[in-house]
């Protein structure tokens, strides 16, 4: 007799944990490329109204966080009489494979855009293989 | 089903309550998004544009319209393969109403961080002017 093949289907997570920010800011997604040249992965971030005392980049468990607090945007002697975007803070969360050198991991941020650049680890990089005759 | 944000549409009510009362407003939906801030002495212009080069952004004011130009250019990445791309770049022009006549040549503006701030002080013959009562 032949017995029913069911293919063993694999179930995609669907909880996500979503750490808090214990912050009442409203939180933003900021606009990102990402790109792969030459062996460097880079991830650049669109984080206007940032610089780099108000960035944080954290990496834990292979998943890369960057944080950018937006610097406050109130006016004390001025009423605000058009209100067209708020400020707050940005937040996004990447995951990072082996693939990447975890030491050599540098970022820079200049006029509100977050450049971070991930070098490929050695053994991740495609190696020639030398075909003798 | 498509549901629409409540607190959206509680933000766009308050928006057009304000403007009813406010008597002051910009048309919506344009870039960049700007946020504006006046009191009797000036009004101020901040809006974000990362990434943009100071010498590249073009303010031209005219009586009580502030005129802002730029272009926003592209990363020069060649040979690249993208996984994603979400910023955008081009050019954009936008022009904004202010409350009052301004003094053209005392206009300030900054670019910090990618926010640009213009600061434009307002033409003394619109001040208010403060009437003396006397009292017999």
């Amino acid at each position: 007799m032949t017995t029913e093949n069911k293919d063993i289907q694999k179930t995609e997570t669907k909880e996500i944990k979503k750490t808090e920010l214990t912050h009442d800011r409203p939180i933003f997604t900021p606009l990102t490329d990402i790109y792969e040249k030459d062996d460097t992965i880079w991830v650049v971030c669109d984080m206007p109204g940032v610089d780099e005392k108000q960035t944080e980049i954290s990496l834990e468990n292979d998943i890369l966080t960057v944080t950018g607090h937006q610097a406050d945007a109130t006016k004390e002697k001025h009423d605000l009489i058009h209100h067209g975007y708020q400020t707050g803070i940005y937040q996004r969360s990447f995951s990072i494979t082996n693939q990447i050198d975890k030491e050599k991991i540098k970022a820079t941020i200049k006029k509100g855009v977050l450049s971070i650049e991930l070098p490929k680890a050695e053994e991740a990089k495609p190696k020639k293989i030398v075909v003798n005759g | 089903m498509l549901f629409r944000d409540p607190l959206n549409e509680l933000y766009r009510l308050q928006r057009e309550m304000n403007r009813l009362f406010n008597g002051y407003t910009l048309r919506e939906e344009q870039f960049p998004a700007v946020n504006v801030w006046s009191n009797q002495e000036d009004v101020v212009v901040t809006a974000e544009i990362p990434g943009l080069e100071s010498k590249d952004i073009n303010l031209k004011v005219v009586n009580n319209h502030l005129t802002i130009e730029a272009e926003r250019k592209a990363d020069e990445v060649t040979e690249a393969l993208y996984h994603r791309k979400e910023r955008g770049y081009g050019e954009f022009s936008r022009i904004i109403e202010l409350p009052f006549t301004v003094e053209e040549d005392k206009v300030n503006a900054q670019y910090k961080n990618g926010v640009l701030t213009v600061t434009l002080p307002r033409k003394e013959e619109t001040k208010p002017k403060k009437i003396e009562i006397s009292v017999e």
